[in-house]
């Protein structure tokens, strides 16, 4: 139990302390009203405030500090993880606009239709492989992070998907069991004309050992293609045979623009797990519910609202 | 001003209201009952036709609607600190760093410096990280996000020549793009291979007002090869030696300074001063609490006037 958001908390307090004050303010005011019409003999007696109008304010400061607790909860332990090529041979425009840039859309459009509870990683090669955003299911940062990428440098295909791999399935302690794993994919948006940092199928073996299919889209005219990238022209070459190969040798599959394949290899696979979780939304919910039964039974009773 | 919902199936509980002001629907009398006092009845009921006996109905749905808005968790931009001044973590992954007279190696102590440095720096400073080898490559613009930060820091491997001029240039890029304010905080081994020249990359700095810290990562002097630790000839003698020369006329031409990875105070007391001013900024945030804590005040005045109102 923890507040992730103190200085909210101290607003919460002070705007629904003043709510709290202003209440009894009025509602002694309003018994004077009443005092002064009629005759002490003929007053009715005090009607408390119906208890869903004292409680509601309570979860609302509890969300204003952001509370958050270690809760058991289903969790889905499935990933996927974006391999994304940002080598100099993505800036082609065999592709419109750009093989990257048509690579950023496959993907938002893969983002669109996949399962709200799988998490979603990006990792892009080129010249460096490295993890731009570990597996997560916030999807504005995803796409944020996605939209930063920009083509330059080689192609270390090898060395992404060994990446992907060290991230998917990190290397824990060596139990006797074989333990069950989760499922998890690679998604390798590429024009898989690797030229650094190891042989591609190399690390498809150690892939395909740990488990992780790799389904590809290959990018870019599967001839090559002469393309202007700044100031010269160069012909880009492009490789869908090696990346066919990748996704035989993974058990994944080549993908064209239908990505039902992988979403039906992103199965859930749920657990209840003890973690973190941020109840604000629970608690506002919980303050509206309470507000409006308050609102229901003054409704039941007087005909009227609050 | 865009509003975007995080989570829009929560506005499903705009029924619940809907059926709550269902309920406020006034029904026709089953039966006249005679009252003696009927004419006084009819001067209440026309004195209670203003305005003012809607305003609490008005508030408390008023609240309500904030409250269901704020269950849908939107982004609103919202004041919030950010330092005026970008850091950009430029760090070197040549070859060269995979010299062992740092202990796992270069790459893994310039790591564990950058990991210090994001530990220590204040929260509000946005930090960015720039890799370079034979090119530069922004990983993360400036962003006060540590752990994204620091995971892609982990995750970075060996790449193949050095171009320190690039790195700066790409760093350079990114303060432009940030507002034009910041420094570099250059971790590398020196040894500048390929690319344009550092020096000039450092006068287009100095041009911006741009500080190079530049952190000398290695021990001084004659230092052995990974692939061959005996002899330990790489490309040239010396190639692995810590260029300490460029790296000093790096940060004194742009008015920073050098120093060694080992000397570990002097960089956590560079690393706290590093965020020069801080100033109010408005950024997209979760605006959950803070419309539910509007809703909540809403709704509580609406019953507080109604109280006031008709008391009885």
């Amino acid at each position: 139990m923890a507040f992730k958001s103190p200085e909210g908390f101290l607003l919460g307090l002070l705007l629904l302390g003043a709510g709290g004050l202003l209440l009894w303010l009025l509602e002694r005011a309003g018994r004077r009203r009443l005092l002064s019409a009629l005759d002490p003999a003929f007053l009715p007696g005090p009607k408390p405030l119906p208890l869903p109008f004292l409680l509601a304010p309570l979860f609302l400061l509890l969300a204003a500090g952001r509370l958050e607790a270690s809760l058991p909860w289903r969790e889905n332990l499935t990933q996927a993880l974006l391999v994304v090529d940002t080598s100099h041979s993505m800036a082609a425009d065999d592709e419109a606009p750009t093989r990257l840039e048509r690579a950023k859309a496959l993907a938002e459009n893969f983002l669109r239709g996949l399962d709200p509870s799988v998490k979603v990683g990006l990792v892009s090669f080129g010249p460096q492989a490295v993890l731009v955003l570990s597996p997560t299911r916030d999807r504005q940062a995803l796409l944020k992070a996605l939209q930063g990428l920009k083509p330059g440098g080689a192609t270390p295909l090898g060395q992404g998907l060994l990446q992907a791999r060290r991230i998917l399935r990190p290397k824990g302690p060596e139990g006797d069991l074989p333990r069950a794993k989760p499922p998890a994919a690679i998604l390798l948006l590429s024009d898989g004309a690797a030229n650094a940092g190891g042989d591609p199928l190399e690390a498809a073996k150690e892939l395909s050992r740990a488990g992780l299919p790799v389904f590809v889209r290959p990018l870019g005219d599967p001839r090559g293609a002469v393309s202007r990238i700044g100031e010269g022209l160069y012909f880009v070459p492009t490789n869908p045979t090696s990346l066919l190969r990748l996704a035989q040798a993974t058990g994944g599959q080549v993908l064209g623009e239908d990505f039902q394949p992988l979403y039906r290899a992103l199965r859930p696979y749920r657990v209840w797990r003890t973690q973190t979780l941020d109840l604000t939304q629970a608690l506002v919910v919980a303050g509206l519910l309470s507000f409006s039964f308050g609102a229901y039974l003054n409704l039941a009773r007087e005909g009227r609202w609050p | 001003m865009a509003v975007s919902l995080q989570a829009p199936e929560a506005l499903s509980l705009l029924l619940l209201l809907a059926f709550l002001l269902l309920g406020l629907y006034p029904r026709r009398p089953k039966a006249r009952l005679p009252h003696p006092l009927v004419s006084l009845l009819q001067q209440a009921a026309r004195e209670s036709r203003s305005v003012l006996p809607w305003l609490p109905p008005a508030l408390f749905l008023l609240g309500l609607l904030l409250l269901v808005l704020a269950a849908a968790r939107p982004l609103l931009p919202l004041p919030g600190q950010a330092s005026r001044n970008v850091v950009i973590l430029v760090m070197d992954v040549s070859r060269s760093m995979m010299a062992a007279d740092l202990k796992p190696n270069r790459l893994e102590a310039a790591k564990e410096a950058a990991r210090v440095f994001l530990r220590e720096a204040p929260r509000a400073l946005r930090i960015g990280l720039v890799v370079f080898g034979s090119h530069a490559q922004t990983i993360h613009p400036p962003t006060t996000d540590r752990r994204r930060l620091r995971e892609s820091l982990d995750s970075l491997e060996f790449g193949r020549s050095t171009a320190i001029g690039e790195g700066i240039l790409e760093a350079l890029r990114n303060i432009r793009e940030a507002g034009g304010e910041g420094e570099i905080l250059l971790l590398t081994d020196g040894r500048n291979r390929t690319g344009k020249d550092p020096l000039e990359a450092a006068a287009e700095a100095s041009r911006m007002g741009v500080r190079i810290y530049a952190v000398g990562v290695g021990v001084p002097g004659w230092t052995p090869g990974p692939e061959d630790p005996v002899s330990a000839f790489g490309f040239f003698p010396g190639a692995f030696e810590v260029d300490e020369e460029l790296l000093w006329a790096l940060a004194e031409f742009t008015g920073g300074r050098y120093y060694l990875v080992a000397s570990e105070k002097e960089l956590s007391d560079l690393y706290r001063k590093l965020a020069r001013s801080v100033r109010p900024e408005v950024m997209p945030g979760e605006a959950t609490g803070l419309l539910g804590v509007l809703g909540g005040f809403l709704a509580l005045l609406g019953v507080a006037l109604r109280r006031y109102l008709s008391p009885a």
